[in-house]
């Protein structure tokens, strides 16, 4: 834990500004009088101390990320609205508000973005199936399925169907109510075709997004997210004297 | 530019500790101790009141060999002013409340 503790330490003051890097040196000998957990919090004290010599304590910083997370939500739920365009607007915005009005934490808001919106994507590229599943059963709603059921051909006649999972392997989960009176059935379909039995012409070729959605939306996700990193930092230089990244 | 010292309950504990010695060099370690206050809160202010010329440092040889040189505080001429007049209304309180 003293190792730990004695190399975390040794990092964070390595980026203290010149007149305060003896007194973190000494925060760091001191260091030596410590054993177990009492060595890891002096050692997150010297984090704290690098925070305020930036000039943002910790109660700024929290509030900030927290603005970021209602910020990300937001953009999220647009996103999940198709709002594409204005989600991301909406992010920029935010970052260039961050900047400029508290340029020392914009640094930290753009580093939580970078985070977030990945996890981000990747959550809503979810949503984002299911309300293009919604949209194409609009369209293509047949009148009724063929299958097979537990070795039992059937045709059911379906009154509503509901997504409720899609793996990377294209399977799709259905729960919904059928005209033979099962209710909540549960089904697994390895391909649309087999989901909707209907003629191949028939078939939205957009249904193929369905395949590998996550992997493609992580992909823009995360230049997005050193976008936004790279234009807070580049808002940061251009309105503050010292470059964020001359620690 | 440094900034001033202000008078936040945590920076009178930290002057009146010092104040108590305020011709022994004191550990970082040991101010904590005292003080009763986390290394993330303490150097902060002891770098505050190094900067305004209130507080002077030096680093000490270990009394064990083998120890690495630790860095030590004490109050200069000024921070002893300033932590007495910080202090004495404190101070004054105090005694009129025990009179009382």
């Amino acid at each position: 834990m003293k190792a730990i503790a004695r190399a975390l330490l040794r990092w964070i003051v390595n980026y203290y500004p010149k007149p305060q890097l003896e007194i973190g040196r000494g925060m760091l000998t001191e260091l030596e009088e410590l054993h177990g957990w009492e060595a890891l919090k002096w050692a997150f004290g010297g984090f704290e101390f690098y925070l305020e010599l930036k000039g943002a304590s910790m109660t700024k910083n929290i509030l900030s990320i927290s603005s970021v997370v209602i910020l990300a939500i937001l953009a999220s739920w647009l996103y999940a609205q198709h709002q594409l365009y204005l989600s991301i607007g909406i992010l920029v915005l935010g970052v260039i508000v961050a900047a400029l009005s508290q340029p020392k934490s914009a640094f930290w808001c753009a580093l939580t973005l970078a985070v977030i919106l990945p996890v981000t994507h990747l959550t809503q590229a979810y949503v984002f199936s299911s309300n293009m599943f919604h949209e194409l059963r609009a369209n293509i709603m047949p009148n009724s399925v063929h299958m097979v059921l537990n070795s039992e051909e059937i045709h059911l006649t379906p009154t509503y169907l509901t997504l409720s999972s899609i793996n990377s392997t294209s399977k799709f989960q259905v729960t919904g109510a059928f005209n033979s009176g099962k209710q909540n059935i549960a089904l697994e379909f390895l391909n649309p075709q087999q989901l909707w039995n209907i003629q191949p012409e028939n078939l939205d070729k957009s249904l193929i997004l369905f395949e590998n959605q996550p992997v493609k939306l992580a992909l823009f996700g995360l230049p997005t997210a050193f976008l936004l990193a790279a234009l807070t930092l580049f808002l940061r230089s251009r309105f503050t004297k010292s470059s964020p990244l001359a620690m | 530019m440094p900034r001033e010292p202000n008078t936040s309950p945590q920076t009178q504990n930290v002057l009146q500790t010092l104040l108590e010695q305020p011709q022994t060099w004191q550990h970082g370690y040991e101010l904590s101790k005292r003080t009763n206050l986390k290394s993330g809160t303490l150097y902060p202010i002891l770098a505050r009141l190094e900067a305004s010329g209130f507080l002077e440092s030096t680093w000490l040889e270990p009394s064990t060999p083998g120890k690495p040189p630790r860095h030590a505080y004490r109050l200069t001429s000024d921070g002893t002013n300033f932590a007495l007049q910080l202090t004495k209304p404190q101070q004054l309180i105090t005694l009129k409340t025990s009179q009382a």
